[in-house]
């Protein structure tokens, strides 16, 4: 074990725990998200609900995947992608000055912590821009360092590697 | 005699760059189909009324209020409009007249609300996809209230016909 290693593996964990309680969150009032991808008013009505189940159905399985491990390479491309679509739809919101105040499903760091009752801010601004941004840089470099984090991929890896041999 | 293992090493590892793209490539893949499974899931769950995001377009038309009928309530003051959204939303913007109920405080909104029971009320929210309006006016019915009806296109309905918005 090293010390990058265990570190990778924390922030892996740590994305992971983000999206998986962002995407509970969500479905656990699902109307309320459909609200929210409504008034950004970059979609037709029609295409609400689709691209809502799909974001929805991204951030568990993505959030899923990054904690325990699986395919976790793959996941954090993905929801590096995740992060910077919804950095661009803020930064739309906060752009043309949309009438929407409280944001439940944008920002994954604020609805951790609103799952834990730390909720410090549920207003959409640069801020919250930002966060996303940042959350997208971490996971992407997540994807390209060097040092292998630990999971479930490893262990099996290391499983295959001792049948081998 | 040194190109040899040169070229040897570089045809190794342009093998072993082409393995890890065609994993990643792999793994893109398999988590495109997980979300796509996901998202089917998610989508059997609300047809099945799980998620309960289709009731208000089940409801009875008598409950429903809709253009222009909406707009005329509004302009003779014969109802009073409820906004189910939160405080920071409706402090934005909604309909001129209308109070705040927020759907997950309604107990402590209920002295807002006119006390007669046979008050007219409209309850709404953001927009088409919100069961929140519906929600309320089933909430507001189990409170006593018998002539509550919600208008379930919400304000980007409101907003989209150019009717005029109130802010605080």
């Amino acid at each position: 074990m090293t010390l990058p290693s265990i570190l990778i593996t924390l922030l892996r964990i740590l994305l992971g725990a983000i999206l998986l309680f962002a995407g509970i969150a969500k479905l656990s009032n699902f109307g309320a998200f459909l609200i929210n991808v409504d008034s950004y008013q970059m979609l037709p009505t029609v295409f609400v609900k689709p691209i809502s189940y799909l974001l929805v159905s991204a951030e568990i399985t993505l959030g899923m995947a990054l904690i325990i491990g699986y395919f976790s390479r793959g996941a954090c491309i993905l929801s590096s992608v995740l992060f910077l679509v919804f950095g661009l739809v803020l930064a739309n919101v906060v752009l043309k000055k949309l009438p929407i105040a409280d944001c439940e499903c944008g920002n994954f760091l604020f609805s951790l912590l609103d799952v834990l009752g730390l909720q410090i801010s549920t207003t959409v601004n640069w801020k919250t821009v930002f966060m996303d941004i940042v959350l997208a840089a971490v996971s992407f470099g997540i994807f390209i360092s060097p040092h292998q984090g630990y999971g479930l991929e490893s262990v099996m890896i290391k499983m295959r590697r001792n049948q081998e041999t | 005699m040194d190109s040899i293992p040169n070229q040897s090493q570089d045809g190794k590892q342009y093998r072993s760059e082409l393995k890890t793209i065609r994993s990643i490539i792999k793994e893109l893949l398999t988590v495109c189909i997980w979300i796509c499974f996901g998202a089917i899931t998610i989508w059997g769950a609300d047809g099945f009324g799980f998620l309960s995001t289709t009731k208000q377009f089940q409801s009875h038309p008598s409950l429903q209020v809709d253009f222009p009928t909406v707009y005329k309530i509004w302009k003779q003051e014969q109802a009073i409009f409820v906004d189910t959204r939160s405080a920071a939303h409706f402090r934005q913007g909604h309909i001129p007249g209308a109070i705040n109920v927020p759907i997950n405080r309604i107990v402590l909104h209920l002295n807002d609300l006119p006390t007669d029971k046979e008050t007219p009320l409209i309850t709404y929210c953001g927009s088409i996809t919100c069961p929140n309006a519906y929600q309320l006016m089933n909430a507001l019915l189990g409170h006593g209230y018998r002539n509550v009806r919600f208008f379930p296109r919400g304000l980007r309905g409101w907003l989209a016909l150019g009717y005029p918005l109130e802010t605080e």
